[in-house]
C-alpha cells in the first residue's frame, strides 16, 4: 500500500465508525456527557495500531484489507457497547462507568439495532430518518421502499428495480442519507420524541 | 467462545444493516469521504494529525523508549500520515500561487484577445483591382473609374 491508499483506509475506518457510533447513539440514553471517551477516530487509530503491531493476522490481498480491518473495528465498537460499564453519548462517543458524573443506570443494549428490520423499528432511528428525509421526497422514498424488504435486506439493484429508477440513482440516494444522518447525530429525534 | 460468536454474528448483521442503507465505505472516492466526515464534524486534515499524534505516541511509548524496533506496518501508517513539513507545506504553498498565477494569467491572455476581436473593427472588404502594368483599360475599368469618379463628385458637393 502508497502513503495515499493508507490516509484513504484511515478515512474509510473513520467513516464506518461514525456510521457504527451513529447508528447505536439512537439507542443512548437521555444525557449527553462530556468531550471524553471514545470517538470514531479513537477506534479508527485503535484499529490501525493493532493491525500495525501485528495483533492481527492477516493474509488476503491488499484490497481487501479495508474490509477486514472495517470488521475488526465494528466488532471492537459492539463489544465496547456490550460492557455494563458503557454508555453510548448522542454525540457517538462512549465512556466509562467510572467516568460518569451523572446517572449510571445500566443502558440498554443495542442488539435490537443489529438487523435492519428492528433498526427501521426503532423509534429513535425511524424519527431520525424521518427528519433527515423531511424535505426531500426521494429520500423518503428510498426508506419507504428499504422498510417494504420485510425479511430480506435489499441490494441497491433491488430497490432500484422496486422504484423504477437506475441503481446509480439509489447509490447517490444512500450517499446522500449517510450525509444527512452523520450531520443530524440524533440528538434532535431523541429530544423530540421525549417530548 | 459463545460470546465471541454472538458477537460475530451481531457485526455481520450491523454490517449487512449498514450496506444496505448507506452502501459501502470503499465504495466512495476521496472527495465523498472527507463529505461525509465533515458532515459529521471531523476534519480530515486534523483526522490526519490527531491519528498520527496517538500512532506517534503509542510508538514511542512501546517501542522507542524500551529501543525496540517499530514493526515495520506501524512505521509505514506513521509515514504515510504524517503531517506535512513546515518546508513541505511552504512547498504546496508555492505551488498553489505558480498555479493560481497562470489560471490567472491564461484567463487575461483569452479573455483579453476575445475583446480585442470584439473592439477592432472587422476588415471591410472591398475589391482589389489591379491596375498597376495594366496597357489598357478594358470598358469594365473604365465603368469603375467612372463611378468612383461620380461618387467623389457627389460627396465634394
Amino acid at each position: 500500500m502508497n502513503d495515499a491508499e493508507y490516509r484513504r483506509l484511515l478515512r474509510i475506518l473513520t467513516v464506518r465508525a461514525c456510521r457504527v457510533l451513529g447508528v447505536v447513539a439512537s439507542k443512548g440514553e437521555d444525557w449527553v456527557l462530556g468531550e471524553s471517551g471514545k470517538s470514531p477516530a479513537d477506534f479508527a487509530a485503535e484499529t490501525l495500531i493493532r493491525w500495525g503491531t501485528n495483533q492481527l493476522q492477516f493474509s488476503g490481498p491488499p484490497e481487501a484489507l479495508p474490509g477486514f480491518l472495517m470488521t475488526v473495528m465494528t466488532n471492537a465498537i459492539i463489544s465496547t457497547l456490550r460492557k455494563n460499564a458503557v454508555k453510548t453519548i448522542r454525540s457517538g462517543k462512549t465512556m466509562q462507568a467510572d467516568e460518569l458524573t451523572e446517572d449510571a443506570s445500566p443502558q440498554s443494549k443495542p442488539e435490537s439495532l443489529f438487523d435492519l428490520r428492528s433498526l427501521m423499528r426503532d423509534d429513535a432511528f425511524r424519527e431520525a430518518l424521518t427528519q433527515c428525509t423531511a424535505d426531500d421526497e426521494t429520500l423518503r422514498e428510498y426508506v419507504v421502499a428499504i422498510e417494504a424488504f420485510e425479511d430480506t435486506i435489499p441490494a441497491a439493484r433491488d430497490i432500484a428495480e422496486l422504484l423504477g429508477v437506475p441503481v446509480t440513482d439509489i447509490y447517490n440516494r444512500r450517499k446522500k442519507v449517510a450525509r444527512r444522518l452523520g450531520k443530524h447525530g440524533f440528538t434532535e429525534s431523541r429530544r423530540r420524541s421525549k417530548l | 467462545m459463545k460470546k465471541k460468536n454472538e458477537e460475530n454474528r451481531h457485526t455481520e448483521s450491523l454490517e449487512k444493516s449498514l450496506g444496505a442503507l448507506f452502501g459501502q465505505e470503499e465504495d466512495l472516492t476521496d472527495a465523498e469521504l472527507d463529505e461525509e466526515l465533515d458532515a459529521c464534524g471531523i476534519d480530515a486534515i486534523k483526522l490526519q494529525s490527531n491519528v498520527h499524534k496517538q500512532l506517534f505516541d503509542y510508538a514511542n511509548h512501546h517501542y522507542r523508549t524500551l529501543d525496540r524496533d517499530v514493526p515495520a506496518n506501524l512505521e509505514k501508517t506513521l509515514r504515510a500520515l504524517r503531517p506535512p513539513s513546515a518546508a513541505e507545506k511552504a512547498k504546496t504553498v508555492v505551488r498553489t500561487a505558480e498555479n493560481l498565477v497562470g489560471d490567472f494569467l491564461d484567463t487575461a491572455k483569452a479573455k483579453s484577445s476575445e475583446l480585442l476581436g470584439t473592439a477592432l473593427p472587422s476588415p471591410t472588404r472591398h475589391a482589389q483591382f489591379a491596375f498597376r502594368n495594366k496597357k489598357e483599360l478594358s470598358a469594365a475599368d473604365k465603368d469603375l473609374l467612372q463611378n468612383e469618379q461620380e461618387d467623389v463628385d457627389s460627396s465634394e458637393k
